[in-house]
Order: C-alpha cells, then sequence, then structure tokens
C-alpha cells in the first residue's frame, strides 16, 4: 500500500496542519449571524388566521 | 495487477514537486470567505447556515470549557468534508487517504483531549479507567483494557478514515475497471454493472460525509469525557 510509504509522512503532516490553522479558520470565522441567541419565551404567539380570498 | 489499483493511492509528484500540497492547497478555493456585506449570495448563506447548525448541535452535550474548541472542530469538518467529497470526482486525488493526514490529525487531537484532562481534572479523567460497578475480581483487567482502549483511539480515528475512503476508491475503480472490460464482450452485464457502480457512487457520497461527521463527533466525545 502505497499510504505506508513514510517518505513523504512528514511533509503531508506539517503542510495539513498549515492549511488547516492559516487557511480553514478565517473562513469559517468570517461567518456572522444577525442574532443573538434568546431563551425560549414562555408564551408562543397566537396568529390569528385571516380569510383573504385568493382569486 | 493487485498492485496497480493501489497505485492511485500513492502520493503524487510532478517534476519532483509534490502534488498533494495542490490537493490540500486548492479546495479552499470553492468556499468563498463571507465578506462583511449585510446580505450574501445563496452559496455564502447556506455554508454559514450549516456550520452554525452544525457546530450549534455538536457542542450541545459538552460542557461550556469545551466550547472553545468550536472554530477547531467545525474547521475541521469543513476540511474533511470538502477534501473527502472533491474526491469522488474522476481524476481527483483525495488526500484523506493517506494514512499521513489522518493519523497526524487524529494524533495530536486526541493527545490535547487527554492532556487537557490530565491537567484540569486528573482524578476525573483517570477514574475513565475504571467504569462504576464493576465486580472487585476484574479490576486489574478492566484497567489494562480501557488503557488499551484508551490508546488504540487515535489509531482507530485514522485508519478508520483511511480505511473507508481507501476501500470506497478501490472498489469504484474496480468496479468502473470492470465495466470497461465487459462492454465489447457482454454488454447487458456491463450495464447491469453500471447500475451497480452508480449505486456504490451514491454510497461513497454518503460515506465521505458520514467519516468525516465520525471524526469530529468521536473528537467531541473524546473532548466530553475531559473537559
Amino acid at each position: 500500500m502505497p499510504q505506508l510509504n513514510p517518505a513523504p509522512w512528514f511533509m503531508i503532516f506539517m503542510f495539513t496542519w498549515a492549511i488547516f490553522l492559516t487557511i480553514l479558520p478565517p473562513k469559517v470565522m468570517a461567518h456572522t449571524f444577525p442574532n443573538e441567541p434568546s431563551p425560549q419565551g414562555m408564551t408562543t404567539p397566537k396568529t390569528a388566521p385571516w380569510n383573504w380570498p385568493w382569486h | 495487477m493487485t498492485l496497480s489499483l493501489f497505485d492511485q493511492f500513492s502520493s503524487p509528484s510532478f517534476l519532483g514537486i509534490p502534488m498533494i500540497l495542490m490537493a490540500l492547497a486548492l479546495p479552499w478555493l470553492l468556499i468563498p470567505t463571507p465578506t462583511s456585506r449585510w446580505l450574501s449570495n445563496r452559496v455564502v448563506s447556506l455554508q454559514g447556515w450549516f456550520i452554525a447548525r452544525f457546530t450549534n448541535q455538536l457542542f450541545l452535550p459538552l460542557n461550556v470549557g469545551g466550547h472553545k474548541w468550536a472554530p477547531l472542530l467545525a474547521s475541521l469538518m469543513m476540511f474533511l468534508l470538502t477534501l473527502n467529497m472533491l474526491g469522488l470526482m474522476p481524476y481527483i486525488f483525495t488526500p484523506t487517504t493517506q494514512l499521513s493526514l489522518n493519523l497526524g490529525l487524529a494524533v495530536p487531537l486526541w493527545l490535547a483531549t487527554v492532556l487537557i484532562g490530565m491537567r484540569n481534572q486528573p482524578t476525573h479523567a483517570l477514574g475513565h479507567f475504571l467504569p462504576e460497578g464493576t465486580p472487585t475480581t476484574l479490576i486489574p483487567i478492566l484497567i489494562i483494557i480501557e488503557t488499551i482502549s484508551l490508546f488504540i483511539r487515535p489509531l482507530a480515528l485514522g485508519v478508520r478514515l483511511t480505511a473507508n475512503l481507501t476501500a470506497g476508491h478501490l472498489l469504484i475503480h474496480l468496479i468502473s475497471s470492470a465495466v470497461f472490460v465487459l462492454m465489447p464482450m457482454m454488454p447487458a452485464v456491463a450495464i447491469l454493472t453500471a447500475v451497480l457502480l452508480l449505486l456504490l457512487t451514491m454510497l461513497e457520497v454518503a460515506v465521505a460525509m458520514i467519516q468525516a461527521y465520525v471524526f469530529i463527533l468521536l473528537l467531541s466525545l473524546y473532548l466530553q469525557e475531559n473537559v
């Protein structure tokens, strides 16, 4: 199995961590979300049904 | 004959430059970085939704002390998911078939969880070596078994991902060679084999996603024990 050849192992290890630590977290952390997490309210709002005629 | 089937996994090299550097550096062009725009496009919105929901679900069972691992595990999920899924396309090298990469990710992260546990709450961390309610006679053997199972975790983590992806790619290669060879001789059998190949490819898509998820999930479980 060529994966068991240890020659490129260190290079692959270093490069993986280099990519994983430098490129990915900025991409992931750049996502921003508009709402703060809020606890669920005790009462669920009641929506009144409406009877608009759909033409 | 069998050796040539495994040749697809040898770390490719062109003019002395290892191509795995390309395979590791280029996929992130497909994941756009969100800008500071108020409204982003569909791709960025979907990615953000996925990352947020996934991280939320993953960290529900963890104590607050473990939540600082959220960026790391979210990045790792994107990393593994992208590499696994891209590798399913023809002629694209899957870096996660390399044992070096998977062990290189698994061992340091597992070791980090163990060291965090040993440093912050050593009694609690060592308590995992003896489950509650063990009969007294079994205590020595069970401590040995638990120690072995602790040390086998990083190996299992790395080898699981490697083996699953390698086996999948190998099967795809085998069955597609069979279709190709059978086409002139027995077209009906070739068509049936092609249907099998289609089903296998769908399975491999699922496996790619599931194996990435399992890697992260197990790391979060190891963290849960120790944080």
